[in-house]
């Protein structure tokens, strides 16, 4: 097979400019009718759980800095062959639970992943004796104010080694909601502020 | 009735029938045209058509013409040396703008049109008879004539039957963009890809010993029984290799092209084989249509995708699936070609439409993929290419597969590594482009809450129940690449330059080897200005690989085969035959 031989000549075809009249469209002028793409929609998030506990041992996670992202709560932890539940225990009923419920500092913590969660960490009881797991977790907890920590469970020593991730810049994603809210969303249904409540009534043995 | 059309002294609706060989320029036939204000019908036979030097109705901006599937007709315009009309409006283009989302049960023909604005047509076998009729070239007798001019004016008839429903809801800018497209289009189609047709030909004639030799060296592995895909052998195979398939919902193999094509990036041991099913699957080869003149054409398509891209054949068209066979595009002597495309289109017009300052900067850099490794913290601010090659590739993987909205599960698969770390990619995408994201998010949204979305020019999606978010999140992207595509062929065809073919993000051109680094020059400036019109100033890079004659243009992806299968022909012919390279 020779080039020549490969090859058939072909002659341009492309109809050249002078010979057409077109419809005067010019690609430039075509910005002015340019429709939008922002395709804005008003979507938004909402939050119907937000699980109360420590954060997966795995995760990073930023705690929100400022008081009115933490606050000091009675708790009641039930624990039972389903599973564990944590209950708020409103203040006028602290004596109908003497010795059953703890104090807590519950603080609002986020993961790399921007899921929150309401920590709770004990605080020291009325003897001032404190849990070097929960000494450490409320250490923590201070450090992730300001950096990407994670809590490593050290047992041999009983308490928290605290990770701390060298230059992650990224800013936490914090969820839109009040600390009220976020509490109201994370305790819904687990309040403890009547005698009557179904938790006061075992613990009596009436149910 | 014709409102929005009051500017337009003369609206014509044209059918022609023509004969032509696949990849050979159309032999118009006749020709009928319809004037809607007058109600004039013009009908015109084959020995007329060439006797005339310009068209029996008006061509000017004052004029516009209709027509279905319009590249079809204009081609005619080619081969008669008439002018193109100024004005063109293709109520296919219109129907599929209009209709795009929502099922068309009679489909997208001129009489699935008709059927889906309840009008009455003729019948498909009607139709069908008397395309046979004009296909089997003449001579016709004087009552075929009758019957073929009558089936024609048919056609003519059913256009200004359309026209209402049509226009009714129709933007004449928009409808006008879409007809020049078309207008350009057909100039494309005409001029179609130059092949080695000599080659082509010894190619053909020595197949049939070709493909039995091609099984032999490719599949090593005995996956092939005869010339037969043996299913049950290539799972051993891929039990054997240790390659997790995708399989159906069924629990088969899934044996797609497109599976084949993804596996085969990840697995480079597929490749030779997604090749030779490409090859040997459809006889891709004898389908072919390469004209007389050396030149593959065929209909492009356009408007064909939901998303507006083209859709030509994949046997017909050189640029389908199997890569190799690119290999036969050769730039006829004195003649050169260039195959010009937008730099990571897809990625750049995601940035560019969401706004995200971030995804922008990872584009403006060069090098998108090692710049999203730095900005997600993963590769140094002072790593290279070459010094994170394997981070890179990752983070290149990531960003592919987010444009296709891709899980963790398919990253995985793809990036051959466990599901935790695709979510780990997929989290630092989320995290590096969170304006990004949230436009997605917003498309995706709007698409479910109003039931539509759109392109800057408008092409229409209509999102029907269970639509797939996946595609919701890709069509602003995919559907403005496309409107850049068109903006540039439209341009460059103006601009007299020779476009071959358009190639999903790419143009090939073709030009006399003295002009040739002018042509390329030209085309790119057009390119880069479409992308700003789209992206609203942004622009795209584009990336350029040209072709002389003598060489000939080879597709890195099909290169390994092509070498395969001249090794076959030489074995089988004899080596008399002289191979340029690419």
């Amino acid at each position: 097979m020779t080039e020549e031989k490969s090859q058939s000549q072909t002659k341009l075809m492309a109809v050249p400019k002078e010979e057409q009249e077109d419809n005067g469209l010019e690609i430039s002028s075509l910005s002015q009718i340019r429709a939008p793409q922002d395709f804005n929609v008003e979507v938004k998030k909402v939050w119907v759980h937000i699980p109360v506990g420590r954060p997966p041992k795995q995760e990073f996670i930023r705690v929100r800095p400022g008081d009115e992202w933490s606050d000091t709560l009675g708790l009641y932890e039930k624990r039972s062959e389903w599973g564990r539940e944590i209950y708020v225990v409103l203040p006028s009923m602290y004596d109908a639970l003497t010795g059953e419920f703890s104090i807590y500092r519950v603080i609002l913590a986020v993961t790399r992943r921007d899921k929150p969660y309401v920590w709770p960490i004990k605080l020291p009881g009325p003897d001032g004796r404190h849990n070097t797991w929960h000494s450490t977790a409320l250490e923590a907890a201070s450090l992730a104010k300001e950096k990407w920590i994670r809590l490593q469970p050290n047992q041999d020593v009983g308490a928290y080694d605290v990770l701390v991730a060298e230059n992650q810049n990224f800013d936490p994603m914090w969820p839109d909601l009040s600390f009220l809210e976020l509490i109201n969303i994370a305790f819904k249904g687990r309040t403890i502020r009547d005698p009557d409540h179904h938790i006061i009534r075992e613990l009596r043995g009436a149910i | 009735m014709i409102s929005n059309f009051d500017q337009f002294e003369e609206i014509c609706c044209v059918d022609f029938e023509f004969a032509g060989g696949d990849g050979d320029r159309q032999k118009p036939i006749c020709m009928v045209a319809q004037e809607l204000r007058s109600g004039r019908e013009i009908r015109v036979w084959e020995d007329q058509l060439f006797r005339l030097s310009e068209p029996p109705y008006r061509t000017d901006k004052g004029a516009r013409f209709i027509g279905y599937y319009v590249p079809a007709e204009l081609k005619c315009h080619l081969v008669l040396g008439w002018p193109l009309p100024a004005n063109v409006v293709d109520f296919y283009a219109e129907f599929r703008c209009q209709t795009n989302g929502r099922k068309v049960f009679a489909g997208n023909s001129l009489l699935g049109a008709l059927e889906y604005f309840g009008l009455n047509s003729m019948s498909v076998v009607d139709k069908k008879e008397m395309r046979d009729l004009a296909l089997r070239g003449g001579p016709w007798s004087e009552r075929e004539r009758g019957e073929l001019l009558d089936y024609c004016a048919e056609d003519t008839t059913a256009l200004a039957r359309l026209f209402p429903k049509l226009t009714a809801n129709m933007n004449i800018q928009d409808a006008l963009l879409r007809g020049a497209y078309m207008r350009a289009l057909s100039v494309i189609e005409d001029t179609g890809v130059p092949i080695d047709s000599e080659l082509l030909d010894y190619l053909r004639t020595a197949w049939d010993d070709i493909q039995d030799r091609l099984i032999e060296k490719v599949d090593t592995w005995g996956i092939y029984e005869g010339s037969r895909f043996k299913r049950v052998n290539f799972e051993k195979w891929l039990i054997e290799s240790g390659i997790p398939w995708p399989r159906l919902d069924t629990g088969s193999l899934d044996l797609k092209d497109e599976t084949f094509r993804q596996m085969a990036k990840i697995y480079p041991s597929v490749q030779p084989l997604h090749e030779l099913r490409a090859t040997l699957g459809k006889m891709r080869l004898s389908k072919l249509a390469v004209g007389e003149d050396g030149r593959n054409r065929t209909l492009l398509s356009g408007f064909a995708a939901k998303t507006s891209r083209n859709l030509p054949s994949s046997n017909k068209y050189v640029f389908g699936p199997a890569r190799w066979i690119r290999g036969l595009i050769k730039p006829p002597s004195g003649l050169g070609l260039a195959y010009i495309d937008w730099s990571q289109q897809e990625l750049g017009i995601a940035a560019a439409l969401s706004g995200d300052s971030a995804m922008l900067a990872a584009y403006e850099s060069g090098d998108f993929y090692l710049q999203f490794g730095k900005q997600a913290g993963v590769i140094p601010p002072h790593g290279t290419k070459e010094t994170h090659a394997n981070e890179r590739e990752l983070f290149k993987q990531c960003s592919l597969g987010v444009n296709y909205g891709m899980g963790a599960q398919s990253l995985a698969l793809r990036i051959d590594k466990p599901e935790i770390e695709a979510r780990r990619l997929l989290g630092l995408h989320r995290k590096t482009y969170p304006r990004y994201w949230q436009w997605s998010d917003n498309v995706q949204d709007y698409g479910y809450l109003h039931g539509q979305l759109w392109t800057v020019f408008r092409w229409n999606l209509h999102v029907e129940e269970h639509a797939n978010p996946r595609s919701l999140r890709n069509f602003p992207v995919q559907a403005n690449g496309s409107e850049m595509l068109r903006l540039a062929c439209i341009e460059a065809v103006k601009q007299g330059i020779q476009v071959c073919g358009p190639i999903h993000d790419a143009l090939l051109v073709e030009a006399p080897l003295n002009e040739l680094d002018e042509v390329v020059a030209r085309t790119r400036v057009v390119m880069a200005r479409a992308s700003r019109v789209i992206l609203n100033g942004f622009e795209l890079r584009t990336d350029m690989k040209k072709v002389r004659y003598p060489h000939r243009y080879m597709d890195v992806g099909g290169k390994a085969m092509w070498n395969i299968v001249m090794e076959c022909l030489v074995e089988v012919i004899g080596s008399g035959i002289k191979i340029e390279s690419a």
